[in-house]
């Protein structure tokens, strides 16, 4: 794999969303290559700076007042009998709507119950024990996963 | 004839290659415990979302007593020590809680381990970067079949110590990266590696594991016959059995299944759990998951049980549905 093309897919690299061959083609050259590397670590270092901001919180009456005046506007322009039912319509392509986000979530981020914790912090105990494990990265693993019950 | 010197001279290092893989990591088996060093680990973990940062102070006496001062990170203020087959471990202001240790430290990797490793993973092995300083070799592993995990290792040129990592989970998705920042060669003082004294012998306290050679001892310590699973993600292995100590004395099963790399953890829960009944005949397994793991629920013999391990649900569940359906 050449510098021009390692590049194209620096980004992608950055935040796991290649395929694991083109992760290791890529780490591969990544390990040979200094200017790749640094334009790697650069990358990872912008995308921590953008983490870092916050996500803008919404005013907790912002749907409320949104939705005083979709009723006004429908009952303005339409009939009583009709509004009433696109108001009917809307609300219940509303709960359409959140019942797919919902359920498209991914599964990744269903996290495990509270009294599974002990048997998480200890698999990852055992794991790191275990073939070319590194016990202090099983105690920080272990942490997280206890931590994100 | 001058030019087809120079190219077969410029092809040779590609057909010699790198290291021999395996020979690097045997040469770097048991290194953290006789190699003299202290020094700070960085460890950075991902479960979704950006990474948890975390510094480990880390020392080794060379003569097989360690210590790891968690300094930062979601375990800030553990510290375990080890020595003579045993370990403390202390959070925070609790109190040291001794244990028989599980492991051999870094690399623990005895002849059955690298077999299966070779048997179900690619190693390649390579010039690495400088860590800390020092010159590596990287280890890259990467699994034979789908879905499998992948690790990176850069060992020290010199003494075989691990010097950074980078584990990557089952779906291909980054989930660790550690990095030695600081290094030395030395010894540290006596006394931070001295584990604390007069702590009496006392039974396993609630949660820990005690290491049991068979499945026909762990039996006889539980009490009861194992439901053991009679499908396994292929690779698989039993790698092996602990009892754990219960809350109200006694112990429960705990199974490990490696490929060489990957573990899977079989536990087995109290008796009231078991009544929920997941995974009987065409009922359902209660499987969740998240980046570093995935968890299969499942009853059998009127027990329940985890199935914890870092692959998907398609291997997971066969597994533990393999359990339910044992009479």
């Amino acid at each position: 794999m050449n510098c021009e093309r390692t590049k194209r897919q620096l980004a992608d690299y950055a935040v796991g969303g290649l395929s694991r061959w083109r992760r290791a083609a890529l780490a591969s050259h990544l390990t040979g290559c200094p200017e790749c590397h640094g334009e790697l670590a650069l990358l990872e270092r912008t995308a921590a700076l953008l983490a870092q901001i916050p996500d803008p919180v919404l005013p907790g009456n912002l749907w409320n007042g949104v939705s005083s005046r979709l009723d006004a506007a429908e009952r303005a322009a339409l009939p009583r009998s009709q509004g009433s039912t696109r108001r009917v319509l809307v609300y219940a392509g509303a709960v359409a709507l959140v019942l797919v986000v919902v359920g498209s979530l991914p599964r990744q981020h269903r996290l495990v119950g509270q009294t599974e914790a002990p048997y998480l912090v200890t698999h990852h105990m055992l794991a790191s024990f275990g073939a070319l494990g590194d016990p202090a990265v099983g105690d920080v693993v272990g942490g997280v996963a206890e931590g994100s019950q | 004839m001058k030019r087809i010197i120079l190219a077969v001279l410029a092809f040779l290092p590609a057909v010699a290659g790198g290291p021999d893989p395996v020979s690097v990591l045997r040469r770097a088996v048991g290194a953290a415990q006789t190699v003299a060093h202290v020094g700070e680990e960085e460890i950075r973990v991902w479960s979704g979302g950006q990474p948890v940062v975390a510094k480990v102070r880390v020392a080794s006496d060379g003569r097989g007593r360690t210590r790891r001062e968690h300094v930062s990170g979601p375990s800030a203020g553990l510290l375990v020590m080890s020595a003579d087959g045993w370990e403390w471990r202390r959070a925070g202001n609790q109190p040291w809680q001794r244990t028989v240790s599980l492991g051999h430290g870094d690399l623990g990797l005895d002849a059955a381990d690298l077999a299966r490793l070779e048997a179900n993973y690619r190693l390649e092995a390579g010039d690495g970067e400088l860590v800390a300083g020092r010159a590596t070799t990287v280890v890259t592993v990467t699994a034979k079949r789908r879905s499998r995990p992948s690790r990176r290792l850069w060992l020290d040129r010199d003494t075989g110590l691990l010097l950074a990592t980078e584990a990557h989970n089952y779906a291909g998705h980054l989930v660790s990266r550690s990095t030695w920042r600081r290094l030395e060669l030395a010894p540290p003082p006596a006394a931070a590696v001295t584990p604390p004294p007069g702590l009496p012998e006392q039974p396993l306290p609630f949660g820990c594991l005690r290491r049991v050679p068979s499945q026909a001892e762990l039996e006889q310590l539980t009490g009861r016959p194992l439901p053991l699973p009679a499908v396994l993600p292929d690779g698989f292995a039993v790698h092996s059995y602990y009892a754990r100590a219960c809350r109200r004395g006694g112990f429960n099963a705990v199974v490990t299944y490696s490929d060489g790399l990957d573990l899977i953890t079989l536990f087995e829960r109290g008796t009231n759990a078991g009544q929920r009944g997941y995974g009987g005949p065409g009922g359902p397994c209660r499987v969740t998951t998240n980046v570093l793991q995935t968890v299969v629920t499942v009853t059998a013999q009127g027990r329940e049980w985890l199935v914890i391990g870092d692959l998907g649900q398609r291997d997971l569940e066969p597994m533990a549905r393999s359990m339910a359906a044992q009479p």
